[in-house]
């Protein structure tokens, strides 16, 4: 072994997981990698929130949607009562197709 | 009775004191006083007699005679003959000797009009009558203080006397201008300096005598007058021979540094002149205004252009620091500072435009503008004594000139900044704040702070990835809370962010490292990783890479660490970024090569065999053409050859293969090979200006809009004025109309239907 790594200092970005970059949020239309219309920058102070129904929205459109009264509390895309999904299912999907992706590379 | 006499400077005075008896018999205890009735004498006076007595002391006083009768005498005689009511006749006869002496005195006197030591003998007889006077009013001083004070328009025998020598003056034979134009000259002469040496004090007692002269006779008015006009004509003459002298020479600006001096001189002559307490005053002190006026006036006021075309840029950039104060000081006087203002502008615009528009000096530009100020500052200091409006002045043209020329004065001093921050070690701590502090006030003036923005957070995303052992982070957070302070949190918000980033990152690592489940999958390897949050940082080009396994699992391990935590993410690796160490053992040596993702990726690949050919690394790297060979030639072509190229040239083509260097050699043991990631490339610079000017675009349409929908119908060329008005940055008419086709595409805004130049807004 004429070469070793010994250490290696990385560089990587996060992104919200949705299937589309142009996707936006149902409530504020705004894409899922901007901000809330409240925030100013886009990041850990602006999560997003998936439902059990599936959809997502930004953290800040969804509370402030649940709290108007005409909402009953139900998602604004389907009428389903909305309950936030947790450990969700998504992030595992992306998983998958990352080491899909990086593996269709290796080959 | 008692009676005393007092004798006192030969002026005798009598103390009567009452002597009053008590009455003790007297039952009801009255107290009588009986006034003491002096008794006047009832000899008849001969008037003639005894005026004669005084008339021969009179004239022996005039002629400087020793006196026949004593003083003590004279007083009494004087005295009685007040008493004995003849006051009149005799303030009378008095004034008529006074007439006649003085009349005599005026006649010699005229006769000697031409000769030169005039004012001498003008002087002599003012003074040698002056002290007969004191001498015969002393004598008559009871005629003085009664008669003369109470009934006699002309006041004291003190005062006629005066009048008298004045009507003298005044109209014999033109005395008094012939006196004025005597002392003018000597005055000339006095300012000239040419007084023999020796002289100087006699002359100046002699101008003191005649000048206090007209002060005493009242006159002084007409003396003033003309002493001020030949002072105007003077100076005029003086201050135009050096402005001819100074508009011939080549070396104004040396003559112009002697002519202020030379201005101060004459001021501060001047008001010596104007001051009795001077050995070399003569002048009162009621015409030291006015001609110190005229001196500034003549020699500044008049020629304040010339002064200032002539003397300003040479003084300034000579760092003649005390003659600037000087002509700061003479110009203050005359109260022109605003034209001396107005040079300090043109001076400072017309030298920061120098700096700044000329291509060639861009290496420089910052350093020469930072030195520029600093010069300046000390002309404030020195010279212009702080003074507000040219504080404000240097403000004025920096951003004057530092506006002229667009955006690269931002990316400049970005980059210098970058440049001090990067070698934190070599330069004191101190000094890099001082200039940071510098820096400020140059990117205080920019209009296009989110030029300067853009080119700061490039900067500042390389020296944390890349430099981040190298960093004062103390100094990169004092260089944004400077940022903060000027432009607010929002400017700096996304500055702050990449910090916050960067300490983050360090503890996720940390977790990482405790968490054996994933940090096993990594062996030996030390691995860092930068998480982030990709609003904050600048955007690089995505690269892919088809990277060996153990690169590849270093990478998934730390995902799935990330991943578990923090859920509805994906990471997306930048591998432009970042930067590895790897441990070579060359036969001659081990060392160890700070090398990019891409170059240890094919380093990597020589672990396997000695040889590759370009287009067989090509295939298992899978990296694009133009990285792949910039890699390749920073191995085999840089200052280190890890690689040899079985080509010469510098240049790496698809027909080249590498062997690794087994013989390479250094006396370092650890080499830096990733330089060319922290140098910019130009293509880099291009995407941060086009970033630039995508940004502004969307500031453009938003300013738009809001005029529109405050004004719903407006006229081009109002528009276009409004938006200049709100948009910080320089624009020119045609982004503008681009954007307004663009808006007018989306129904934002729409044409007037019969006018073209009219828009109105869409509701």
């Amino acid at each position: 072994m004429k070469i070793k790594l010994n250490s290696w200092s990385s560089v990587a970005l996060w992104k919200w997981v949705v299937t589309d970059e142009e996707d936006v949020c149902g409530i504020c239309r705004n894409q899922f990698d901007r901000c809330c219309p409240s925030c100013k920058i886009p990041g850990d102070d602006c999560p997003l929130v998936w439902g059990q129904c599936t959809h997502c929205f930004h953290l800040h459109c969804m509370i402030k949607w649940l709290q108007t009264e005409s909402s009953n509390q139900a998602c604004p895309m389907d009428r389903r009562p909305w309950v936030y999904l947790t450990g969700d299912p998504t992030t595992q999907d992306s998983q998958q197709q990352q080491q899909e992706q990086q593996q269709e590379q290796q080959l | 009775m008692k009676v005393y006499f007092l004798k006192k400077n030969n002026f005798i005075i009598s103390y009567i004191h009452f002597n009053f008896k008590i009455n003790n018999n007297n039952n009801n205890n009255n107290i009588i006083i009986f006034f003491l009735k002096k008794d006047i004498p009832t000899l008849a006076i001969n008037f003639d007699l005894e005026w004669n007595r005084l008339k021969i002391a009179m004239d022996a006083i005039f002629n400087t005679a020793p006196l026949s009768d004593s003083l003590e005498g004279l007083y009494t005689l004087c005295e009685n003959l007040c008493k004995y009511d003849y006051s009149s006749s005799l303030y009378q006869n008095i004034r008529n000797e006074l007439i006649e002496y003085l009349k005599q005195e005026f006649i010699n006197i005229s006769k000697k009009l031409d000769e030169q030591n005039f004012l001498v003998s003008l002087s002599y007889l003012w003074t040698s009558f002056c002290k007969k006077l004191i001498m015969i009013r002393s004598i008559f001083l009871y005629l003085d203080r009664t008669y003369a004070l109470r009934e006699v328009k002309a006041g004291s025998l003190w005062s006629l006397g005066l009048e008298l020598f004045k009507t003298y003056v005044a109209n014999v034979s033109n005395i008094r201008i012939k006196a004025i134009n005597e002392l003018l000259a000597l005055i000339e002469i006095d300012r000239q300096k040419k007084f023999i040496t020796g002289e100087e004090e006699n002359k100046y007692i002699l101008l003191r005598t005649i000048i206090k002269m007209f002060i005493d006779l009242n006159m002084y008015e007409d003396f003033e007058n003309a002493f001020l006009e030949a002072s105007t004509i003077f100076y005029k003459k003086e201050s135009r021979l050096y402005i001819n002298k100074i508009s011939m020479s080549t070396n104004s600006g040396q003559l112009i540094a002697e002519y202020l001096q030379s201005v101060e001189t004459y001021l501060n002559e001047e008001v010596e002149r104007c001051n009795l307490g001077c050995y070399n005053g003569y002048v009162d002190s009621v015409t030291r205004k006015s001609v110190t006026l005229i001196v500034e006036n003549e020699m500044i006021k008049s020629y304040i252009n010339i002064i200032l075309e002539k003397g300003f840029e040479y003084l300034i950039s000579s760092k003649a620091y005390n003659d600037l104060l000087r002509l700061y000081n003479l110009i203050n006087r005359v109260d022109l500072l605003e034209s001396l203002r107005i040079y300090f502008l043109n001076y400072i615009k017309k030298t920061g435009s120098f700096y700044v528009l000329d291509s060639s000096k861009d290496p420089v530009m910052v350093q020469s503008l930072l030195d520029f100020k600093k010069d300046l500052d000390d002309v404030l200091e020195q010279s212009f004594n702080n003074n507000d409006k040219f504080v404000n002045t240097v403000k004025e043209g920096f951003e004057i000139f530092i506006n002229e020329r667009q955006n690269k004065p931002a990316e400049l001093i970005s980059k210098y900044i970058d440049n001090k921050l990067r070698q934190v070690r070599s330069i004191p701590e101190e000094t890099v704040e001082q200039l940071q502090e510098r820096c400020m006030f140059l990117f205080r003036f920019i209009n296009g702070k989110d030029v300067f923005e853009a080119y700061y957070k490039k900067d500042l995303s390389k020296r944390l990835l890349l430099f981040s052992k190298s960093i004062n982070i103390e100094l990169e957070k004092s260089m944004i809370a400077k940022l903060k302070d000027e432009c607010g949190g929002g400017y700096t918000s996304k500055l702050e962010g990449m910090f916050k980033d960067m300490s983050v990152s360090k503890d996720l690592i940390n977790d990482f490292i405790k968490e054996p489940e994933y940090s096993s999958r990594i062996g030996n390897v030390s691995l860092n990783v930068n998480v982030l949050t990709s609003g904050f940082w600048p955007s690089y080009p995505q690269s892919t890479y088809n990277m060996p396994q153990e690169l590849l699992e270093c990478q998934n391990a730390f995902s799935d660490f990330y991943l578990k935590s923090h859920s509805g993410r994906v990471l997306q690796w930048q591998n432009s970024l970042g930067f590895c160490v790897l441990k070579a053992d060359f036969p001659k040596g081990a060392k160890e090569l700070i090398v990019s993702l891409a170059q240890a990726i094919i380093l990597l690949h020589f672990n396997n065999t000695d040889v590759l050919s370009y287009s067989e690394i090509e295939t298992l790297s899978q990296m694009n053409t133009k990285e792949l060979k910039k890699s390749l030639q920073s191995l085999s072509c840089g200052k280190y050859k890890v690689l040899i190229k079985n080509t010469e040239g510098k240049n790496v083509v698809e027909s080249d293969s590498f062997v690794f260097n087994k013989e390479f050699e250094s006396n370092l043991r650890v080499l830096k090979i990733n330089s060319i990631q922290a140098k910019e490339s130009l293509e880099e610079r291009k995407t941060t200006r086009e970033k630039v000017i995508k940004d502004r675009q969307y500031q453009i349409d938003a300013a738009i809009v809001r005029i529109m929908k405050a004004r719903k119908t407006i006229s081009h060329p109002i528009l276009l004025s409004e938006l200049f008005k709100q948009l910080k940055f320089s624009i020119t008419p045609q982004d503008i109309k681009i954007r307004i086709e663009s808006l007018i595409e989306r129904d934002y805004i729409k044409r007037d239907l019969s006018n073209n130049t009219i828009y109105h807004y869409v509701l």
